[in-house]
């Protein structure tokens, strides 16, 4: 009678410790019922509209190869392109297809873009943090991306991009040149021998 | 078999029962309230996940321009991060928002057209990751939510629950001490009563007044069955020396008008003198009879007290010995003190004592010729005092009989004549039990019988 | 012809005993109380008494004082109780000897025969034992003012027989034989209990005695 009663409360104290594990992970994604999803979402149409679309162009955009030279690759973009987003899509870094080629980015993952716009020909990109902490070749790699991806996106727009003028918080930074230059503008002349020919 | 103590049963039993029921309901409860709320918290998940993929969707259609600052305020708004992928490559993300979290898995299933929900664990941290597709913009939307609120708020519960089910045994057992003490102590209390009585402290009451009304019959039962044979012992030792008393007075006339009979026999015929032979013989029978009969009953009923001293065994050996051979007019047997015993102290009532040694050499002479010698030996802690013969011995079935009242052996049969009274190895057993001795028959080495008194030896202190 | 007083409530002991004595040879007094036996003895004088404890009226104890106040006869108390208690009282009342009923009758009348036989002692010189000074020859122990201490006959003759012993201890055994003449049916005690009257009366510090000392695993000896 006594084991019993012992068992017994080993049996407990397991389950209690069973119980105690907190919340439970699962291996796999499971899936959600589409009688579950509201608003149409998984819907061939977007409601209120009729047969409304979003249109998507191929963006020309500049990362960087195996080389280390800047070199052009693209991203699918929503029409008409916007700077701002477009530099934020580079941003999240190679797609998969890209890393597996080799190509990465210059530019932090957690490089945060407060804006980017066109005027009188010059993109004025301003950052919340500056690029400077970065080794000096990356560096001039990021800014390489920055320019070289505005001058494109300005061509989808028919916009002739003279130069790039970035800012920190709205701070004008020296941007490094690639040789030992820097310049408050940069031009896609500067980062020409960059280029991946 | 070996008995459990009853205190130990009920403290466990008190114990491991609060501890088995506190902690069945601590883990019931964990485990009912843990579901109830991770399910609440994936359908509050889900539910945001399609309020922002619809978010999402207009946002991409109307001012596609604004998609990454709706991102950041709703990970500003809810602590969520939510990634969007179209054709296959990110679109957006809000700026804490980290790719790893949304695994290759999810991102196949999603993009074929399925939603998902999975918790999981990344880099440390559990997520909640749901997967929408949204056909009609070409885009998948990610929600990666953080449950740590909810894993902090299941650790604090967990918590509570495990020291709620702690305070709970920790009751559970103060209880099984609180019923112990009540039910348990007062039986060791008559226990250990009755063991002070039956060793003769015959004050030895117990308390009452208690509380519990079951405990107080009991002690008040307990004290009346004491007094009631308090009294009847009492009884029994005056009876005792009320019988001594009126057997005395006769006796004394017997003997003495026998005496003076057997002053006159020459008066009387030769019948006369023959009968007056056996009267004065079954006299003196008698009159050991009534003796040994007294001091029985007087040593059973505890009417006459030990007077117990210390003394050197040695001394009191040598002594009890020429007591007991004058009294009876027979030869002292030879002491024979064993090598290395040195002088050893016991402690006896010397009269009782002598009485001891009297009895056993009395027995010898008259069953064995006479004791040959008393040999005094050391045997560990105790002294050994035995008394030898060089008679028939005494046959191994009656060993254990020998010391036991009116007990008439094959020899005393085969003797016929000077009958002992049955009492005085009895009483020799008495005595030496008393004394915290034990007396045994064994075989002698010269061919007789050996009684051998054990008594425990006190230790002398050096005043 | 000695002549014994006996002191005895019960007719029956009391005429068997008379029997016995004068069977023996003996001149018997008998008294049914102490009343009627101090009243016989002051008349007839007695050699000895034996003195029942049970008495109607003037207890034996009591009895046993008055006649030892009046003279130094041996005295010998018969009691139906073995207590230790009884023993010391009697002989504390000034009796020599004490016996236990039922006795054997032979017992008695060898005990009474010793009490009543004067022995020769052996001539002892006097001596001085602290503050005291003891003449045997006289029979007398003078105190340094004069007065004499009332010692009995039988503890004058245990003092003198142990002074005797030139400081050597006698076993109890020894002294009983000695001092009251019978080896065989005496009980230590009684020469325990005279030690203990003997130490009250003549030692400084009657507990921790320095003439009459005890000698563990023998007896006693008196150191002068």
């Amino acid at each position: 009678m006594k084991r019993v009663r012992v068992l017994l409360a080993l049996l407990l104290g397991a389950l209690a410790l069973a119980g105690c594990s907190l919340v439970p992970t699962a291996p796999s994604p499971q899936l959600i019922g589409p009688t579950h999803v509201p608003f149409g979402l998984l819907g061939k149409t977007i409601p209120g509209t009729n047969h409304g679309r979003v249109r998507f162009i191929t963006q020309p955009v500049y990362i960087v190869d195996a080389t280390g030279h800047l070199s052009s690759s693209s991203r699918i973009v929503p029409s008409p392109p916007v700077l701002e987003s477009v530099l934020r899509q580079l941003i999240i870094g190679p797609t998969k297809i890209e890393s597996l080629a080799g190509y990465t980015s210059a530019l932090p993952k957690n490089l945060i873009i407060l804006s980017a716009s066109f005027r009188g020909g010059i993109g004025y990109i301003d950052l919340a943090t500056t690029l400077s902490k970065l080794p000096r070749s990356q560096e001039v790699l990021a800014v390489g991306q920055l320019v070289l991806t505005a001058h494109v996106v300005g061509l989808t727009l028919d916009i002739a991009v003279k130069g790039v003028e970035i800012t920190v918080a709205g701070v004008v930074q020296d941007s490094p040149l690639p040789g030992n230059h820097e310049a408050n503008l940069v031009t896609t002349q500067d980062f020409q021998r960059l280029l991946n020919r | 078999m070996r008995r459990r103590s009853l205190r130990l049963r009920l403290l466990v039993t008190f114990g491991l029962g609060a501890f088995v029921i506190s902690s069945l309901f601590a883990s019931l409860t964990y485990i009912g309230v843990k579901h109830l709320l991770i399910s609440n918290q994936q359908q509050t998940d889900l539910r945001q996940s399609y309020v922002n993929a619809a978010l999402v969707r207009s946002t991409l259609y109307s001012s596609p321009t604004e998609l990454f600052d709706l991102l950041n305020s709703i990970q500003k708004a809810t602590a969520s991060n939510v990634l969007v992928q179209t054709h296959n490559e990110w679109l957006a993300r809000s700026n804490r928002a980290s790719t790893i979290d949304v695994k290759s898995a999810t991102i196949k299933i999603v993009a074929a057209g399925h939603a998902t929900e999975q918790t999981l664990n990344a880099r440390g941290r559990i997520i909640f990751v749901v997967g929408v597709p949204i056909p009609s913009v070409e885009t998948q939307v990610f929600e990666v939510f953080q449950l740590n609120n909810l894993e902090h708020t299941l650790r604090v519960l967990a918590l509570v629950l495990a020291l709620g089910a702690l305070f709970t045994t920790i009751v559970g057992m103060s209880g099984g001490i609180w019923v112990t003490r009540r039910t348990v102590r007062p039986l060791e209390e008559v226990s250990y009563a009755a063991a002070l009585i039956a060793e003769g402290a015959l004050t030895t009451r117990l308390q009452v007044n208690r509380s519990d009304r079951e405990v107080q019959q009991l002690t008040e039962s307990f004290n009346q069955m004491v007094s009631q044979l308090v009294l009847r012992l009492e009884r029994d030792a005056r009876f005792a020396s009320d019988v001594s008393h009126e057997l005395r007075s006769p006796l004394t006339t017997l003997a003495t008008t026998a005496s003076v009979l057997q002053q006159h026999r020459d008066d009387l015929t030769a019948a006369g003198r023959e009968s007056l032979d056996l009267l004065v013989a079954d006299l003196s029978i008698f009159q050991s009879l009534v003796e040994d009969l007294l001091e029985m009953s007087r040593s059973d009923a505890g009417a006459v007290p030990l007077v117990m001293e210390t003394l050197s065994a040695i001394e009191l050996v040598n002594q009890s010995v020429r007591s007991a051979a004058r009294r009876h007019g027979i030869e002292e047997p030879p002491v024979e003190i064993a090598e290395g015993v040195g002088d050893p102290l016991v402690l006896v009532d010397r009269r009782r004592f002598e009485r001891v040694i009297t009895n056993l050499i009395d027995n010898a002479h008259r069953y064995a010729e006479g004791a040959v010698a008393l040999r005094v030996d050391v045997l560990g802690t105790q002294l050994a005092v035995n008394v030898d013969d060089a008679g028939s011995g005494v046959p191994r079935d009656e060993h254990e009989h020998v010391f036991e009242r009116f007990f008439r052996g094959r020899a005393a049969h085969d003797r016929g004549i000077a009958r002992g009274t049955g009492l005085g190895l009895a009483l020799v057993r008495d005595h030496v039990s008393a004394f915290g001795g034990t007396i045994t028959v064994t075989e002698s080495p010269d061919g007789g019988a050996r009684f051998q008194i054990l008594l425990p030896i006190v230790k002398s202190d050096p005043s | 012809m000695s002549r014994i007083l006996i002191v005895e409530d019960d007719d029956h002991i009391r005429t068997a005993l008379r029997l016995m004595f004068e069977g023996e040879g003996f001149v018997v007094d008998d008294a049914p109380t102490g009343e009627v036996g101090i009243a016989l003895f002051n008349r007839m004088a007695s050699d000895m008494a034996i003195v029942d404890i049970m008495l109607p009226g003037m207890s034996g104890f009591e009895t046993c004082l008055a006649l030892r106040s009046a003279s130094d006869l041996p005295i010998v108390i018969v009691s139906a109780r073995d207590d230790t208690a009884d023993v010391v009282l009697g002989l504390e009342s000034g009796a020599d000897d004490y016996v236990t009923k039922p006795f054997v009758p032979e017992e008695l009348l060898a005990r009474v025969r010793a009490h009543l036989r004067r022995r020769p002692e052996k001539s002892t010189g006097a001596f001085q034992l602290g503050m005291l000074h003891v003449i045997p020859d006289e029979g007398v122990v003078r105190q340094p003012d004069g007065t004499e201490l009332h010692l009995t006959s039988t503890e004058f003759r245990l003092l003198t027989d142990l002074a005797s012993n030139n400081g050597k201890a006698l076993s109890r055994e020894d002294l009983l034989e000695r001092v009251w003449g019978y080896d065989y049916f005496g009980d230590s005690r009684l020469v325990d209990v005279h030690i203990r009257r003997l130490r009250m009366k003549i030692e400084p510090d009657p507990a921790n005695p320095m003439f009459l000392v005890t000698v563990r695993g023998t007896g006693y000896k008196l150191v002068i």
